[in-house]
């Protein structure tokens, strides 16, 4: 039975390498894509001022 | 004519973003721009900027994300048969979580932008609805502390951009006797339909501010020009306006038929300033030309010009 144990070593390590490298992958990959302070004001102010002016 | 209230503004709060105005509570959600700290909603100290708040959920999942890993570590080290095995599941959840934590640091600024985009498009409804309340709170205020309502509407404005707000800030505005020392705004006021309210405060801003006079103000009152005038005193409001387009030549430029309507209404300074920058293009804008001559005469000589039309200023 503890020989199998280290399977869940490797396992583990397995889940750790796969979900850091592609955790780290994407917020590296992310900055490039995240939108500048002046977009996204103007995003929210297009979202907020884009309906009807019935209020 | 209802008589005019003196009042004193705070001063205006400029941000170098709009959404730097407005603020999340962190307990009930709400955001608001009337307030900085204790929300309006739920009365608790709990506002924060949405930035900062975005910051927090991005800082609560780099967190669960780093838990994650630690414990995928301690599952390898603890299920590991021998030392080495220990060790090396050690050492490589060390070297990966810290690779993870090193990915997530740099990408924090980013990252924080991006969850606060994604808040905007998230609570979308739920931002209106709490400038509708920010309104409200300002609407409830109109009659017993009208500069404070129209302090909370030009905070309001800021986000929220319609012509009913601005309506509303301009009927105020025309309510209040009105100094140059006050900080006053224009531009956010410039509405897409006419109102007479606006079109008084924009002559007053020209009578005492002519820097806010400013493109937006004069296309306004291009626009709606046969109203304006059909107002009471609405030409003088065009000939201030006018005025106040003659300190650029930008503006002289762009429209000269404009200032050449009201060049005989214009006042003495105005009427100087617009032929001194006249002097400097002998060869261009001849119709204004003649008429600000003209209206030059007859301010400073009466109907029975001198031919040449050059007088010393006093």
């Amino acid at each position: 039975m503890s020989a199998y144990l280290i399977y869940l070593t490797y396992g583990a390590l397995g889940i750790l390498f796969l979900f850091t490298g592609i955790k780290s992958l994407l917020y590296l990959r992310g900055r490039g894509k995240a939108p500048s302070r002046s977009e996204l004001d103007e995003r929210l102010l297009n979202t907020l001022n884009d309906r009807r002016e019935n209020e | 004519m209802s008589k005019k209230i003196a009042v004193t503004f705070k001063p205006y709060e400029r941000t170098q973003y709009a959404y730097d105005k407005l603020r999340v509570c962190r307990k009930c959600g709400n955001y608001t721009v009337l307030a900085d700290r204790v929300c309006p909603a739920c009365g608790r100290g709990s506002l924060q900027t949405v930035p900062d708040a975005a910051r927090r959920n991005f800082r609560r999942a780099r967190q669960g994300e780093l838990l994650f890993a630690l414990l995928l570590t301690l599952l390898a080290m603890l299920f590991a048969d021998n030392t080495e095995w220990i060790a090396i599941s050690a050492a490589a959840g060390v070297l990966l979580t810290a690779g993870l934590w090193l990915a997530q640091r740099r990408s924090l600024e980013p990252w924080t932008r991006i969850h606060t985009d994604r808040m905007f498009a998230r609570d979308n409804n739920r931002i209106r609805g709490g400038l509708i309340e920010d309104i409200r709170a300002a609407e409830a205020r109109l009659q017993a502390e009208p500069a404070r309502a129209y302090e909370m509407l030009r905070e309001v404005n800021t986000l929220l951009r319609n012509d009913p707000i601005r309506s509303l800030q301009a009927e105020l505005l025309q309510t209040f006797v009105l100094r140059r020392d006050m900080d006053l705004l224009l531009d956010p006021l410039i509405m897409d339909g006419f109102s007479p309210h606006l079109a008084g405060y924009i002559g007053e801003v020209a009578r005492l501010n002519r820097d806010l006079i400013r493109e937006s103000a004069i296309q306004y009152c291009l626009r709606y020009e046969p109203q304006i005038r059909n107002m009471h005193r609405g030409e003088d409001i065009l000939a201030a306006v006018a005025g106040a387009a003659v300190r650029m030549k930008r503006y002289i430029e762009l429209h000269p038929d404009f200032i050449r309507r009201y060049a005989h209404k214009l006042p003495k300074d105005r009427l100087i300033r617009l032929r001194e920058v006249l002097s400097q293009y002998p060869d261009s804008f001849g119709p204004l030309r003649l008429e600000a001559d003209e209206a030059y005469r007859v301010r400073f000589y009466g109907q029975a010009a001198p031919q040449t039309g050059r007088a010393e200023r006093s």
